[in-house]
């Protein structure tokens, strides 16, 4: 099976073509832009084809990382993926950032239990830990920056990524985001057929506005 | 296996369409018969469903379709598809009898496109064909509107709206194909509204739109919104340029002279709100919930126009600008020195409120209407003042409008009220319009703009900040 990879969550625009049989990754295209990823994108997809001599819909499956991440980056993504998906009848999955970051924290090898983060700001940071092997042992979440010493603890975990080093927490090694190669890996994974969506982990900054109206009888 | 497939699809066309002499030429009878003529792919859509989908229930859900159609049909006030939790409304059109028609008019090449909206608080999907002769016809229309959950709010939340959209868009496109008969294969080009509007939804709609179009291989069209509205009456009515064009939305108050395609001059527009903006003010301020324009008429049915005296604000000006802002504050200021309300407060309010939007809307207009006579812009005998936005459905306007056109000579247009608020037909037409007249399909690197004014040349009258004439 041929995976396209597509991240557009955080400052890189990427996306990777990636062969499950052999698992290797055919091609691959990354640029760090920080913003105006709806303008790179489909170059950065296309460049990523060619380079693998595919034809625009030379795929099986998208898989897209769903963040956490910039909400505007992620629906970038996402919409990008899923559209694809109805365009070419491929299968569409999706991966968190978080997932990814646990995944390339196993190559430190501590041996033990993996807290993954990511910087939320606000005195906040997205977070969930993975054992040693990869697997998830809670969903992910956003923790007060103070919370995540208590994580580590409860799971004997050693934390990576942009949340712990934001809440001053040690890490385990440099850990700064998610790789594009490891949102085609772990793409392998899901089970399509469930609609891809956004992991957002924080509600719309919007309530509803009070004392407006003038008082009726 | 493919050629399997084939055989039965044609054995089953054969049995559809009754076996008919396979007509060398395709302009001699039988013409109708989409075998004869070779056929494209889409003349057996319905057949090839069944055959090509993996899933069983395809079938089932195939006349399931059919019922909602033939419900469609019978009864278009009440009817509701709900495939998703969310109200989904379709204008549905008979698909066997458009494929006939579709298909015994060969000298008429038709093109197809797909438009995609989700510059606000409502996704949207649309199929829609033009003939050569500029003809057009709507194949599917799909909108999937965000009401409910803005309505906590009282106005649309730009993060709610986004969020919404990107989980509704993909199958809204592939509900208006598979409805349209038409094949991605076969439609010549994608449209997405790429500007003015709430930026998280532009970038959701814009995305698909250049993802569908760079895997299928086919052309993109980034559309201006207010571009859509303009050209609608064109779709709907034939409607010839130049032509006057009333956009009055939640968003939009303007008068725009359409003279030809990519042609706008702005003459008015609003200093401050816009008028739909207005009307949903005014029913939040009294507590009438959202969407407030079809609140605040129902309440002002009962209402005395004349007690509550409000301002008509730009009355008499000879520039053709808005101004709500201080209509706005003056419901405030009376209602408030009522309050506590009375049933009949509210009701008075709405009636003033809307007399004095009419009375202004009269003078505007009817100005705008003069100087068009004046500017000898009128080739035929009844040009046409074509009103677009989800303010023109409001009746008290609509009058107000109908009988200033009738005592000046112009024919009034007012599309379906459907295709006068967001949809995505308008945008698949905007860009059907703009690659007849020649204009070039975009890269897709397009990126999205929050403000985009339909008149490049025209001054910033409001909020011109470092995003440059917001419209």
């Amino acid at each position: 099976m041929l995976i396209l990879a597509l991240d557009t969550a955080q400052a890189d625009c990427a996306a990777c073509l990636f062969e499950t049989e052999s698992a290797t990754v055919l091609s691959r295209t990354v640029e760090t832009i920080g913003k105006g990823h709806a303008e790179r994108l489909m170059a950065v997809i296309d460049e990523t084809l060619q380079k693998a001599g595919k034809a625009p819909s030379g795929f099986d499956r998208v898989a897209v990382n769903i963040g956490p991440g910039s909400f505007t980056g992620v629906r970038i993504g996402v919409s990008t993926a899923r559209a694809l998906a109805v365009a070419t009848g491929a299968e569409c999955v999706g991966v968190s950032t978080l997932s990814a970051i646990g995944r390339q924290a196993l190559r430190f090898a501590t041996g033990r239990a993996v807290l993954a983060t990511i910087d939320a700001r606000r005195g906040e940071a997205y977070a969930q830990v993975f054992d040693a092997q990869g697997r998830a042992l809670n969903p992910p979440a956003t923790y007060a920056y103070g919370a995540l010493e208590e994580l580590l603890r409860e799971h004997d975990a050693v934390a990576f990524g942009t949340g712990a080093v934001a809440a001053g927490v040690e890490t385990g090694g440099d850990v700064t985001g998610a790789e594009i190669d490891s949102i085609a890996r772990l793409g392998r994974e899901p089970m399509p057929g469930q609609p891809v969506s956004p992991l957002y982990l924080r509600a719309p900054d919007a309530k509803p506005q009070t004392g407006f109206a003038v008082a009726r009888r | 296996m493919y050629s399997e497939i084939k055989l039965t699809r044609q054995k089953l066309g054969f049995q559809l369409f009754g076996e008919k002499p396979l007509a060398a030429d395709g302009r001699k009878r039988p013409v109708g018969d989409p075998i004869a003529l070779g056929g494209k792919y889409h003349d057996f859509e319905h057949v090839f469903w069944q055959a090509m989908s993996h899933h069983q229930p395809v079938a089932c859900f195939m006349s399931l379709c059919e019922r909602q159609r033939a419900a469609a049909r019978s009864d278009p006030v009440r009817f509701r598809l709900h495939p998703a939790s969310t109200v989904v409304t379709g204008c549905f059109v008979n698909r066997i009898a458009r494929r006939r028609k579709y298909s015994s008019e060969p000298m008429n090449k038709k093109t197809v496109f797909l438009g995609i909206e989700s510059s606000c608080d409502e996704t949207a999907a649309a199929v829609v064909a033009r003939g050569a002769d500029g003809h057009g016809e709507i194949l599917a229309d799909v909108v999937l509107s965000q009401m409910e959950e803005h309505a906590a709010f009282g106005g649309v939340v730009p993060e709610i709206a986004a969020r919404a959209h990107v989980e509704a868009m993909d199958r809204l496109i592939a509900e208006a194909i598979h409805q349209s008969g038409v094949s991605l294969q076969d439609i010549d080009g994608i449209a997405a509204t790429i500007g003015p509007g709430l930026i998280g939804g532009l970038l959701v709609g814009a995305m698909s739109g250049k993802a569908i179009a760079y895997a299928s291989g086919k052309p993109f069209y980034g559309v201006n919104h207010l571009e859509g509205h303009a050209l609608t009456a064109r779709l709907t009515d034939g409607v010839s340029f130049p032509f006057l064009m009333l956009l009055v939305s939640g968003g939009h108050t303007q008068i725009v002279l359409v003279r030809g395609v990519g042609q706008y001059e702005r003459w008015g527009t609003t200093i401050d709100d816009a008028l739909g903006e207005a009307f949903d003010k005014t029913a939040k301020l009294m507590d009438l919930g959202y969407p407030g324009g079809p609140q605040v008429e129902k309440a002002a049915v009962t209402g005395n126009p004349k007690r509550i005296p409000l301002p008509r604000p730009m009355r008499g000006e000879a520039r053709l600008d808005f101004s709500f802002s201080g209509l706005k504050t003056a419901v405030r200021q009376a209602a408030q020195a009522l309050a506590p309300l009375e049933e009949q407060d509210v009701a008075d309010l709405c009636a003033a409120f809307q007399l004095a939007v009419a009375e202004t809307l009269r003078d505007r207009v009817g100005r705008s209407l003069a100087r068009f006579r004046a500017e000898g812009l009128a080739d035929e005998d009844r040009p046409a003042l074509v009103v677009a936005g989800g303010v023109a459905a409001n009746s008290a306007i609509r009058e107000v409008l109908t009988s200033l056109c009738e005592s000046q000579g112009f024919a009034f247009v007012a599309p379906p009220i459907r295709l006068c608020t967001d949809n995505a037909v308008m945008i698949a037409w905007a860009g059907l319009e703009r690659e007849a007249a020649g204009l070039s399909a975009n890269g897709l690197d397009m990126a999205v703009r929050s403000r985009w004014p339909l008149d490049a040349k025209a001054s910033a009258l409001i909020g011109s900040g470092k995003k440059g004439a917001k419209a």
